[in-house]
């Protein structure tokens, strides 16, 4: 069970968090100007690193709060958190 | 039969104090301290079981959890526990246990017959046969002869718990720990927590170590989270703690891996009373038991001198020592159901038999790291030899004491040449896998280390490979003439040891608390009313009885009463959602298909929420309290998802000016339907002015009730005149009780859940989920002509711009009036064409009080065109006609809900 | 003659320097699309090659269960058309892959739930699929273990059966179709993972790049699970797909105790018994992305505490071993199948925790496909232009699990 870093709560274990995919996602807009293959890409391409990937989690047990990490998908170890809206940390080395 | 009690010695047994223990219908006795296998020893008992296929007796070969032979059924007061190791039971007084897998007895077993089948039950036997007739013809049989021991067949007399710690280093000792090792990986001894293995003895002298007793560390999983099992109370104590969960956060682990010494493999090394160096030893120093009086020791030369000294020592006659590292091995074992006598080669090729009763094995050292694995860690294998040593872990892991283990012993070449013979040289004791075996797997090309495990079942016994993986991998080595390297298991799965299904799940609830019930603030007035409840993601009123009505006859009364005088329902679940904030209607623009910026203040509004693939995700109305304040009501029990969905688009998509919360849990909410609502609510003395043209429908008032705040709004789920008086939940059962004396005398019904149903539908509003799904789109459910000119975007809207979307043959809500009135149409039946294809189906029908006749929503393929044709619903065989008509059944005029 | 040692299984096929059709993903797909396509097209010079060992991806790490409970005709008659090849699956592969029709149960807790079972009832039996929907006491005598406390928090209420699913030895799949492949000259290369995918000038698949050396082929295939987004990406696209973990659970053995499959919608668990007699279980899947095929404890601790509400008196039943395997879903939880935006590239992948019942089908459909360049029609709704049009094939949401 991992242990991941709420921004404002502090380290707490994983069931207290609600994965959300892809980290900075832009949803593209407005409707009439967006190709049908640009707006599939947004519904339903993650990103899929097997390695460090940019996540977005939110803290749903706690409060409520939506951050970035980066997670590495093949040992799990995960990165400092910040905020949604705020630049995300680099990428970590391996 | 060979083993028995020395007269004296035994480190762990009080020899003052007698357990009386019955196994397989007979009476023993044995001393505290005593395993079960150390007490059956003691009575002579050698055969404590039969093998998984061929039945073969079987005894006692090693120690603790790496048994695997000596499995047995635990009888506890009426409850069975199967498959338990003697080796790992604790003697107590009365305890009951019985062989598994044979029957009547292991003495006599008539699955033994198998071993004269054994010809034809090689490896991989059954991919090649019992397919003529059929599979099932064989299956019923071969399931009946495999499985081990049996299931319980009453829920558990005891419990399970669960603790958390944190600490700054664990430690796992199932070795001997060096305290100046110990030292150099610690700061000091005040946050440690240790674990340690019973057969660790010297530990508890250190000083200042906070250990779990009776603890076994069976997982290391992601970030450091070590699981730990403690067996609390062992005897059939009913309501007793059986097992303790811990959950275990250390900064440091340091593991202490024991060293598990292997059989040796030859001809019969399966017979009772060959068993492990370590078993021996177990037996003779803490259960003061001789493993026989003439005894083979075999294995290293230094190791198999020590023990036969100690025998010897102990008054056993030792009648060889075989020195595996010197050239001798150990070829065929003769003897029934034990030994008798070994045939044994020396180095100059010259082999000989060697009379004995026992035969004590040892045939190489490997360390038992399957924590080290499980937490990616790696081992090194000497390619000679074949023998492990841990190396690298992760920053975590610290590995202590010797983890260097030594090479296995070799095979005699005679036993890789004759294993194409009936003898049989076991690799796998419990699970009956052979040197043939592997022979065979191996020639028809099943040769990496995970073909040949799923091909012959190799390892995949209750000892988990303990005492198979490193014989396997070595002779798989020779035969498949692959490097030793590749052909060992690099992966330990969890648990480390066979654990129960209740101390891993421990830390979450079973039964009533495994989803606690969500109760309305007035729940007891329901009840006193005669309230049924049923959990509709709360508990509410299904209906309410009080003479044995049925379900049915009472939701068919309160319906008809709403419709004649008026109906009381508790609306308290709705989900209600507070948007705030200067940018508060610019944000719902986006949240909802239709505008909510252009609401006045003081109005409501009926709304739908798509998801990003345009589809219908939930509805409710939407209520301008203020310039800048929103209420949004949506689904019951789907309020936390709306919420955290709304929220999540004002984090991370529309960052607007807003602040959005569920009050849900905040506020008491009732309802008042039907013709003489007005004149109820207007006895009860609010300070609402609820005249006709000055509160009309769609529209919100606040002020107070019973001295309370309150907030009424004109909205209604069924069709008629309707009000919605919201109070703070902490007044809800004051503010119920002051409207029920007054709207009781005046003729009001209390109505549930299944009374509602029949109102809405009768009325044609749909209830997302029931009557909509994945397909659905607001264009299907008459939505579709407002939101193209709408400016905003919003949640879902650049998908309804996809060509399906556009399909004409999309499903549409309408609603079915079948031929006969008092057919009740299937909710979940389907709507076919000619070709008996479905065309659509019926998500909401019930029996209409109101109109005598059945009322049904469904959804059927370009249904708003199709108002007046006839159709074919079908369900379960049966089939019914039926027309097509407009989804409203009742007062499509709408002069009820504006009276 | 039973106990006589057959011959090799499989060849140790060498890579040759051209095949006319190249395999990727030496799992039940990729191998019943070889036997397919050998066998039935009349194709023989194709290459399996599998990055590991056969069967060793999800094939080898499924629950094992086959079923064809599906809502829509096009699902339905593609999953009903794998069930009945695995009917006959033993003795065209003359391998016993050990079919045990003992019947899927799936519990559910709640009079309101009958009725979206009722609606894929009806759907099934309009497709001409068996499918039944059992009361209260009927559940129960069906499979007589099941906490049958009328006052549980989630009583039995009834079950959606379909009689004709069960349980299938899995790797024996894997094997079977290897065997039967290779006795028609496919080749079969393990540990050659691929490296590049090249592209002729008019853009048309040219070869590969392997650890083993390089291939030149006009056909590629893709059915390597969660490594196809990778291949499809060395290609030149990506697909719209999610990799999560997939946890399963097996027990000690047991003396027959379980005799069918049972699912509970309450508690999101399902069960059944080996032949060997271990109960093997699994739930949902984890809730993060994930190559690391390890389950994550929230989710063992809710599968196994789910099974001790389900059955009370499997309690002390003890864990074995759990594993997993990495999961590749899209949005519809449909796989896709057919074409790609590449010419000479086909794809049969994002199967997530469903393809192992599908491989029949699956491998007949596409090497139909593959001959023909073009989808067989079993397959044209499970194109990868779907997320494109938004022609959706959402089987979970009309089970009434998503809206």
């Amino acid at each position: 069970m991992m242990q991941l870093r709420c921004p404002y709560c502090g380290e707490r274990d994983e069931t207290e968090f609600r994965f959300g995919g892809p980290a900075a996602i832009i949803r593209p807009g407005p409707p009439e100007q967006v190709s049908d293959e640009a707006w599939a890409d947004f519904l339903y391409q993650m990103n899929n690193e097997a390695g460090w990937q940019a996540e977005r989690w939110c803290h749903v047990g706690g409060c409520g709060s939506w951050f970035h990490i980066w997670r590495h998908t093949l040992t799990h170890d995960v990165s400092q958190p910040t905020l949604v809206g705020r630049p995300m940390a680099e990428r970590p080395v391996e | 039969m060979s083993a028995f009690r020395l007269p004296a010695g035994g480190s762990s047994i009080d020899r003052s104090r007698k357990l009386g223990f019955t196994f397989a219908g007979r009476s023993y006795s044995g001393f505290d301290g005593d395993t079960l296998a150390s007490a059956l020893a003691a009575n002579g008992v050698s055969v404590l079981g039969r093998s998984f296929k061929y039945h073969r007796p079987r005894g006692q070969v090693a120690t603790g959890h790496a048994e695997t032979n000596a499995l047995v059924q635990l009888e506890q007061d009426g409850f069975s526990t199967a498959n338990v190791p003697a080796t790992t039971i604790r003697l107590y007084d009365g305890l009951v246990a019985d062989p598994v897998n044979c029957s009547p007895s292991p003495r006599f077993d008539v699955l033994a017959i198998n071993q004269l089948a054994a010809p034809l039950l090689s490896a991989g036997f059954y991919y090649k046969t019992f397919m003529q007739p059929s599979w099932h013809f064989f299956e019923g049989f071969i399931r009946r002869a495999a499985g081990l021991g049996r299931s319980a067949a009453i829920p558990d007399p005891q419990r399970y718990g669960v603790r958390h710690a944190r600490v700054k280093t664990l430690l796992v000792a199932n070795a001997p720990v060096d305290a100046a090792e110990l030292d150099r990986h610690i700061d000091g001894r005040d946050d440690l927590l240790a674990l340690v293995d019973g057969a660790v003895s010297d530990f508890q002298a250190m000083a200042g170590v906070q250990t779990l007793p009776n603890t076994r560390a069976v997982a290391l999983l992601d970030h450091g989270l070590v699981l730990a099992v403690e067996t609390v109370c062992a005897e059939p104590v009913e309501g007793t703690l059986r097992e303790k969960l811990h959950l275990i956060r250390a900064e440091k682990i340091l593991l202490a891996p024991a060293l598990q010494d292997q059989p040796l493999v030859f001809a019969n090394n399966d017979r009772p009373g060959i068993l492990l160096l370590s078993a021996a030893r177990d037996m003779l120093e803490t259960h003061g038991i001789a493993p026989g009086r003439h005894v083979v020791v075999a294995g290293p030369e230094a190791e198999t001198h020590a023990f036969a000294d100690r025998l010897r020592s102990a008054g056993t006659e030792v009648a060889a020592t075989i020195a595996t590292d010197r050239g001798e091995c150990l070829i065929e074992a003769r003897g029934r159901s034990g030994v008798n006598r070994v045939r044994v080669s020396r180095p100059d090729g010259q082999a000989q038999w060697v009379s004995c009763d026992s035969i004590v094995m040892q045939g190489g050292m490997t360390p038992a790291i399957q924590l080290f694995l499980q937490d990616g860690g790696r081992f090194v294998r000497n390619a000679e030899d074949g023998s492990l040593t841990a190396s690298s872990a992760s920053d975590r892991v610290t590995l202590l004491g010797k983890t260097q283990g030594t090479p296995a012993a070799p095979v005699a070449a005679e036993i890789l040449q004759r294993a194409k013979l009936a003898k049989k040289s076991f690799v796998d004791f419990q699970t009956d896998v052979t040197v043939a075996d592997i022979q065979q797997a191996v020639a028809e090309g099943y040769e990496t280390p995970d073909h040949l495990k799923r091909y012959t079942v190799l390892g995949m016994g209750t000892d988990q490979g303990r005492l198979s993986a490193m014989n396997g991998a070595r002779i798989l080595a020779e035969e498949a003439a692959r490097p030793l390297a590749h052909t060992l298991p690099t992966k330990a799965r969890p648990p480390a040891i066979p654990t129960s299904f209740a101390a891993l799940g421990a830390r979450r609830p079973t039964g009533e608390l495994i989803r606690p019930r969500r109760l309305m603030p007035a729940d007891a007035f329901h009840r006193e009313l005669g309230a049924v409840m049923d959990d509709y993601g709360w508990e509410r009123p299904s209906h309410y009885t009080t003479r044995g009505e049925t379900i049915h006859d009472a939701a068919q009364r309160e319906a008809r009463a709403v419709r004649e005088t008026a109906g009381l329902f508790d609306g308290s679940p709705l989900g209600k959602i507070e948007v705030k904030g200067p940018q508060a209607g610019a944000f719902l623009d986006h949240i909802y298909v239709g505008r909510m910026s252009t609401l006045k203040q003081g109005k409501v509004r009926y709304g739908l929420m798509l998801n990003e693939n345009g589809s219908v995700f939930d509805d409710g109305v939407v209520m301008r309290l203020g310039e800048n304040h929103y209420l949004l009501n949506c689904t019951s029990g789907h309020a936390d998802r709306v919420f955290a969905w709304v929220d999540e688009y004002r984090q991370c998509i529309w960052p607007y000016d807003v602040l959005v919360q569920n009050v849900t849990s905040h506020w008491a909410t009732f309802g008042i339907a039907g013709p003489r609502a007005r004149d109820i609510l207007t006895a009860c003395d609010l300070d609402f002015d609820l005249e006709r043209d000055r509160f009309p429908h769609m529209a919100v008032r606040e002020g107070s009730f019973a001295d309370q705040h309150a907030r009424i709004a004109r909205v209604s789920f069924s069709g008629e005149l309707s009000y919605e008086l919201s109070v703070p939940v902490t007044a809800a059962m004051d503010a119920l009780g002051h409207l029920w004396r007054v709207a009781e005398p005046l003729g009001i019904v209390p109505y549930g859940i299944e009374a509602l149903e029949i109102l809405r539908v009768e009325k044609g509003y749909l209830h997302v989920g029931a009557d909509t799904d994945s397909e659905t789109q607001p264009g299907d459910i008459g939505f579709g002509a407002f939101w193209p000119k709408k400016p905003a975007d919003f949640i879902g809207r650049r998908s309804l711009l996809r060509a399906p979307a556009q399909r004409a043959d999309r499903k549409q809500l309408v609603g079915l009036r079948a031929d006969d009135d008092r057919t009740v149409l299937p909710m979940g039946g389907h709507i076919i064409d000619d070709d008996g294809g479905s065309i659509g189906w019926i998500g909401s029908s019930y029996y209409s009080p109101n109109l005598r006749r059945g009322v049904t929503l469904a959804m059927l393929e370009a249904g708003q065109g199709r108002h007046g044709e006839r159709v074919t619903v079908f369900s379960l065989g049966d089939r019914w006609q039926a027309t097509v008509s407009p989804p409203t059944a009742f007062d499509s005029e709408n002069i009820r809900v504006n009276a | 003659m039973f106990g006589t040692p057959w011959g090799r299984a499989w060849r140790k096929a060498e890579p040759k320097s051209h095949y006319d059709v190249v395999i990727i993903g030496g799992g039940g797909h990729g191998l019943a699309t070889a036997f397919h396509l050998a066998r039935d097209h009349g194709v023989r010079n194709i290459a399996v090659i599998e990055k590991g060992w056969l069967g060793g991806g999800n094939t080898g790490r499924n629950t094992t269960v086959v079923r064809s409970d599906y809502y829509y005709t096009t699902s339905s008659r593609f999953f009903d058309r794998s069930v009945k090849l695995y009917e006959t699956l033993s003795k065209t592969l003359n391998f016993n892959i050990m079919f045990s029709q003992r019947g899927i149960l799936n519990v559910f807790h709640h009079r309101d739930d009958r009725a979206g079972w009722l609606r894929l009832v009806n759907a099934m039996q309009l497709n001409g699929v068996n499918a039944e929907l059992l009361d209260r006491e009927q559940t129960l005598a069906y499979c007589p273990i099941l906490n049958a406390d009328p006052n549980a928090r989630f009583p039995i209420q009834g079950a959606f059966l379909q009689e004709e699913g069960g349980t299938v030895r899995h790797d024996a799949v894997a094997w079977g179709y290897a065997r039967a492949a290779d006795a028609m000259g496919v080749d079969i290369i393990e540990e050659c993972e691929v490296r590049a995918i090249s592209r002729s000038a008019n853009g048309n698949i040219s070869g590969l790049t392997t650890t083993r050396g390089d291939i030149s082929t006009g056909k590629v295939a893709v059915m390597a699970a969660s490594g196809s987004d990778r291949l499809c990406e060395m290609a030149g696209f990506r697909l719209p797909v999610s990799h999560l973990t997939l946890q399963a659970f097996v027990s000690e053995p047991l003396k027959p105790v379980l005799d069918c499959v049972v699912a509970s919608s309450g508690t999101g668990v399902y069960l059944s018994q080996s032949d060997k007699g271990g109960i093997v279980a699994g739930g949902s899947t984890d809730v993060f992305t994930s190559f690391a095929r390890r389950g994550n404890f929230g989710t063992m601790e809710s599968v196994l505490s789910g099974i001790v509400d389900f059955i009370p008196q499997f309690s002390r039943l003890k864990l074995l071993r759990q594993w997993s395997g990495t999961v590749d879903y899209t949005y519809d939880s449909s796989p896709i199948m057919g074409l790609s935006p590449v010419p000479g590239l086909y794809l049969n992948c994002c199967w997530g925790g469903g393809g192992f019942k599908a491989i029949p089908a699956g491998g007949e459909t596409m090497a139909a496909t593959i001959a023909n360049d073009a989808p067989h029609s079993l397959i044209e709704a499970f194109s990868i232009d779907r997320f494109r049009t938004g022609a959706l094939v959402d089987e979970a949401a009309a089970a009434g699990i998503e809206h």
